[in-house]
C-alpha cells in the first residue's frame, strides 16, 4: 500500500473530478478535506474486510470509483444520524471516510449493523496501517523506537562498509563494484532512510536536544544523497556521526 | 635549515606509532628523527624513511634516501601532498617505492617491498599499456602521465582518484603538474560536477571517466 501525499493528489486529479457527493446528502466538505481523505485512504476502500482498489485504469481512462461515506448522517434522518450535529460538522474531515460503492451501500443501508464508533475504527485503523507500512509508527517507548530503527541502520552501515566507496576497489577504475554500490544504495539505503526519517519523526518526542540536531543532519544528508544518487547532484553532507548512536539507552534529556 | 627541521622531525614517531597497529609488524624502533627500523612478523625487516613535505621532489628524498643505504620505503606523510616527477624517476632508479600511509601500510606485507606499486598506478599502467593506440608511456609525476600514441600526438594525463572531483581538484592539479589535456577519473564511483569540467574546458582540457578515456586514446 502506497500514502498519496496531498501534493501528488492535487496534481494527479483536477478540482472538477473530486466530486463525490453522496447519494444520500451534501457533504460540501472542501477541497483539502478532500485531498486528505484521498491520501488516507492510499487509494483502498477503508473497509478492513474489502480494500477495493479506488483508483482504476478502464479503456485506456483513469476512473475513480472512490465515495464519500458519513460516519454521522448528512442528514438529520439519514443512517447513524446526529440531529446535534452541525452541517459543518457533518462535512468535516473527521466524520468521512472513502469507501467503494458497495461498501458505501452496505453501511448506510444497513446502518444498525455498522454504528459510528465501527467505521471511526475503521478510519484510524486503516490509517495505522499505512503508516506502519512505512514503519511510522509511534512507540511509546525509547527502547521501543530504537529497535525499530536499529535494523535499517545496521542494514545501511554494513552496505557501506561492504560495498561503499572507502573500500579498495576505489584504486581500480575498471572495478565492477562500483555498479553494485550504486544499485544498493537505490534499492536499499534510500528507501531505509526515507523509513528512518518516517520513524523518527513519528518518534520526536523520544529525542533529547542533541540527538535532534543529529537527526536533522541526518534528514540533510537524506536529501544529499537522493541529490547525489538520483539527480546526479554534488556529494553534499555525509552521515552524521550522532546518528549511531540516536535512541541509544535512556539518554535523550543532555 | 637540516632536511629534519624543514620536513619533520616528528615524522618517524608518527609513522612509529601508526605501524604499530600492523599485524605484519613486530616492532618499531626509531633510528633517527625521520627512519624507523621495522621488525616484521614474515619477512626481513626494512627501514622506512619519513617525511612531510607538500610538494616531495627529488632533493628531499635525497636527503631521506641518501645516507641511509637500505631504506626500503620512503612515507610522505601529508595526505594533501604529492609526488614531483624529478622523485619518481629517482625513486624508480634507486628502486625505493614512495608513497603515503596508506601505501606503506600495503607495501610492509610484501616479501619484497621495493617491488611495491600504488594499485592505482598498477591499474592505470596496465590499461594505458594494453591499449592498441598507445605506443608507450611515462610517468611524469605521481599523477601525471605522458602517453605516445601510434599515429597520433602525444598526449598528457592527469589521473585523479576523487570520488567528487571538484573544480579546485581541476585548479590544484593544473597548479602541481603544469598543463594537460585529459583528466581522467580513476575512481569507480567518481564523477565530476559541472564546475570541474567548465574549469577543465577553460584550460583546454576534457575531464573523462575510464571507459570514455579510453576511446579518447583512439582521437586526435
Amino acid at each position: 500500500m502506497s500514502r498519496i501525499p496531498l501534493s501528488v493528489c492535487r496534481d494527479i486529479i483536477p478540482p472538477g473530478n473530486l466530486k463525490m457527493t453522496c447519494a444520500r446528502g451534501k457533504a460540501a466538505p472542501s477541497l483539502g478535506t478532500k485531498l486528505r481523505l484521498f491520501a488516507d485512504s492510499g487509494g483502498f476502500c477503508q473497509k478492513p474486510d474489502c480494500l477495493t482498489e479506488l483508483f482504476l485504469e478502464e479503456g485506456g481512462r483513469d476512473l475513480h470509483i472512490a465515495e464519500m461515506a458519513h460516519i454521522f448522517s448528512a442528514m438529520d434522518r439519514g443512517p447513524r444520524a446526529k440531529p446535534s450535529m452541525s452541517q459543518a460538522e457533518r462535512g468535516a474531515y473527521e466524520n468521512l471516510l472513502l469507501l467503494c460503492p458497495t461498501c458505501h451501500t452496505i453501511v448506510d443501508k444497513a446502518a444498525q449493523a455498522f454504528p459510528d464508533y465501527l467505521i471511526s475504527r475503521w478510519k484510524q485503523e486503516h490509517k495505522n496501517r499505512i503508516a506502519a507500512a512505512f514503519g511510522a509508527v509511534t512507540y511509546s517507548t525509547r527502547s521501543a523506537a530504537h529497535a525499530a530503527i536499529k535494523p535499517l541502520l545496521l542494514e545501511n552501515r554494513t552496505i557501506f562498509r561492504d560495498y561503499g566507496p572507502l573500500n579498495d576497489y576505489r584504486h581500480n577504475p575498471e572495478s565492477e563494484q562500483a555498479a553494485i554500490w550504486s544499485r544498493k544504495v537505490l534499492s536499499k539505503i534510500l528507501p531505509n532512510n526515507r523509513k528512518l526519517l518516517a520513524i523518527l519523526d513519528a518518534n520526536r518526542q523520544h529525542l533529547g536536544p542533541s540527538e535532534q540536531q543529529a537527526f536533522e543532519e541526518f534528514r540533510q544528508h537524506v536529501d544529499d544523497l537522493e541529490s547525489s544518487h538520483i539527480g546526479g547532484g554534488p556529494s553534499g553532507k555525509t552521515f552524521p556521526l550522532g546518528m549511531e548512536t540516536i535512541l541509544v539507552g535512556e539518554g535523550g534529556h543532555d | 635549515m637540516a632536511m629534519t627541521e624543514a620536513y619533520g622531525s616528528w615524522t618517524g614517531n608518527w609513522v612509529a606509532e601508526k605501524l604499530q597497529s600492523h599485524r605484519e609488524v613486530v616492532s618499531t624502533s626509531l633510528v633517527t628523527p625521520n627512519h624507523v627500523h621495522v621488525s616484521r612478523v614474515e619477512h626481513e625487516p626494512i627501514l622506512v624513511g619519513a617525511t612531510a613535505a607538500s610538494r616531495l621532489d627529488a632533493p628531499i628524498l635525497r636527503s631521506v634516501i641518501d645516507n641511509h643505504h637500505d631504506v626500503g620505503f620512503v612515507v610522505n606523510i601529508p595526505k594533501e601532498s604529492y609526488i614531483a616527477g624529478d622523485a619518481i624517476a629517482l625513486s624508480s632508479q634507486r628502486s625505493i617505492p614512495v608513497g603515503g600511509m596508506g601505501d606503506l601500510m600495503r607495501a610492509i606485507s610484501l616479501f619484497d617491498v621495493s617491488s611495491y606499486v600504488s594499485p592505482e598506478s598498477k591499474f592505470v599502467e596496465r590499461g594505458i599499456a594494453q591499449h592498441d593506440r598507445v605506443r608507450d608511456y611515462e610517468q611524469l609525476a605521481d599523477r601525471l602521465y605522458r602517453i605516445e600514441r601510434n599515429g597520433l600526438v602525444d598526449v598528457r594525463v592527469a589521473f585523479l582518484n576523487e570520488y567528487e572531483l571538484t573544480a579546485d581538484h581541476i585548479r590544484t592539479a593544473r597548479s602541481r603538474y603544469g598543463t594537460f589535456r585529459m583528466a581522467v577519473i580513476t575512481n569507480p564511483n567518481g564523477k565530476a560536477t559541472s564546475a570541474a569540467e567548465a574549469a577543465a574546458q577553460s584550460m583546454g582540457c576534457q575531464v573523462y571517466k575510464w571507459g570514455p578515456f579510453l576511446g579518447a586514446l583512439n582521437r586526435a
